[in-house]
């Protein structure tokens, strides 16, 4: 933790590819395994470096894109304002459901409340009226049933399988 | 510099095997924010989502609000048996009693969004009261107890009332009067109904309609089918409307649609022929079905 008087501390997080990222202090805090992490090690170094085994470079820029843009909303009083449903938006209308997908592995992750809140939304909107098929691809997760299981399922629920939108 | 491998919970973790898939109590969470039929259907992607779509968190989403769920079970007249709030919300997809059988219950199954049927005895039927004019009998094709049939009258009158906090806030909802009419009824084509919707202090939809059968249909020689027959006897104008047939037998006249909202306020609901001084009789009322709009 920075101490009183202190320039800003930047936190020093490494990725499953290898690369360093140097964020600030209080953006790198809404990760909650890396605040837990100096949580219990108070003493860690100033130079200790956090890898994350299951992060990649791109989805952490985005997930620190967004965590910077909420730490300042909420520093500025702005939180729950237009102005961050307007950033929001923004930010996730570039991004594809494989980049979607993504972020919200490693927002899960690396505990980001906040952001995981967000993105299971949006996830749960772009799923809304979609067919098993496109759930499966949406994913990249393979039908693990025997036919036999899948046929049970299919009963259980044939109400829900029909009338959804075009993939 | 030091290195640290780091698990969810920031403890040590000795393998870093990294699992591409969601973890199970995320998947339940995206479910819990689609739909019933979204959730079920996602099922069949995989045994994952098979065991994240039973999640108790996926289906206190699409359930009523805890109070308002313990309010609805307190007052079943059977009481219900589950094990899980899926089993729950699946059971009250079927029609279920409340209020000593004078109120039908159940939940949309797509949606989870509430509707009721308030059963004849819970109207207001102008001389309902009076053997004369109407008497009531249990009727076997009916959810309720009893159903009230009309012997005879020149006051046709009858109004439900719902309050909007019992309803799924923000939803478009109609109410329909439930009927049949008899082939011997009579009075009914020379003038038409007036159906409306009051919600609070504004007339929300309104119109009229004819309580008329087709007696000239003698396609179907099963009397019944012929009972439920429901076109037009005379050209049909503008803002007039006849019966339509719902799935169980009865039939359904639209008496108009409002708005539950997020406030609370008392909705009426009326259907009446008081203007024509005629004598009329051979309808029976089963009650108002209040259901969200598709």
């Amino acid at each position: 933790m920075s101490k009183l008087g202190q320039a800003k501390r930047i936190i020093f997080l490494k990725t499953a590819d290898g690369q360093l990222f140097e964020v600030d202090e209080p953006v790198a805090m809404e990760f909650e395994i890396v605040k837990s992490f100096f949580d219990e090690n108070e003493d860690a170094a100033d130079d200790t470096v956090v890898p994350l085994p299951n992060v990649s470079a791109e989805p952490l820029a985005g997930i620190i894109e967004f965590c910077k843009a909420h730490v300042e909303f909420r520093a500025n009083g702005a939180a729950g304002k237009d102005e961050v449903k307007k950033f929001n938006a923004e930010y996730i209308k570039e991004k594809s459901n494989e980049q979607l997908k993504e972020l919200i592995l490693a927002a899960n992750y690396l505990n980001i409340k906040e952001m995981l809140d967000f993105l299971t939304e949006t996830i749960a909107n772009r799923l809304k009226n979609k067919s098993v098929e496109y759930v499966r691809a949406f994913f990249g997760i393979e039908n693990d049933f025997t036919p036999q299981e899948e046929e049970a399922v299919r009963k259980e629920y044939e109400w829900a399988f029909e009338g959804v939108d075009e993939d | 510099m030091s290195l640290i491998i780091l698990t969810r919970n920031g403890r040590r973790m000795k393998s870093n095997s990294f699992t591409n898939m969601l973890p199970e109590d995320c998947v339940s969470k995206i479910l819990s924010l689609t739909s019933p039929l979204d959730a079920c259907r996602s099922s069949l992607v995989s045994s994952t989502f098979r065991s994240a779509m039973e999640s108790d968190i996926v289906w206190q989403k699409f359930l009523p609000s805890h109070g308002d769920l313990q309010n609805i079970i307190s007052r079943l007249v059977t009481p219900l048996r589950f094990s899980s709030n899926k089993e729950l919300f699946l059971c009250l997809c079927h029609p279920v009693l409340l209020d000593s059988g004078k109120l039908s219950f159940k939940l949309q199954k797509s949606c989870g969004r509430k509707s009721y049927v308030l059963s004849a005895r819970s109207l207001s039927i102008a001389w309902s009261n009076n053997p004369m004019y109407w008497f009531w009998v249990p009727s076997p094709e009916s959810r309720f107890a009893e159903v009230a049939v009309l012997r005879t009258t020149d006051w046709l009158e009858i109004e439900g009332k719902i309050k909007t906090e019992m309803l799924s806030p923000n939803t478009m909802y109609g109410a329909y009067l439930i009927i049949k009419i008899s082939n011997l009824a009579y009075g009914f084509d020379s003038v038409a109904a007036e159906v409306s919707v009051e919600a609070g202090d504004e007339v929300s939809s309104g119109g009229r309609v004819y309580l008329v059968l087709d007696h000239h249909d003698h396609d179907h020689d099963q009397d019944h089918k012929t009972m439920l027959r429901s076109t037009p006897l005379i050209q049909v104008d503008e803002d007039r409307r006849i019966p339509c047939e719902s799935e169980n037998g009865w039939m359904e006249i639209e008496l108009g649609e409002f708005c539950s909202g997020g406030d609370h306020k008392e909705v009426k609901m009326s259907l009446k022929e008081v203007k024509g001084y005629q004598l009329k009789g051979g309808l029976i009322v089963e009650g108002i079905e209040v259901r969200p709009k598709q």
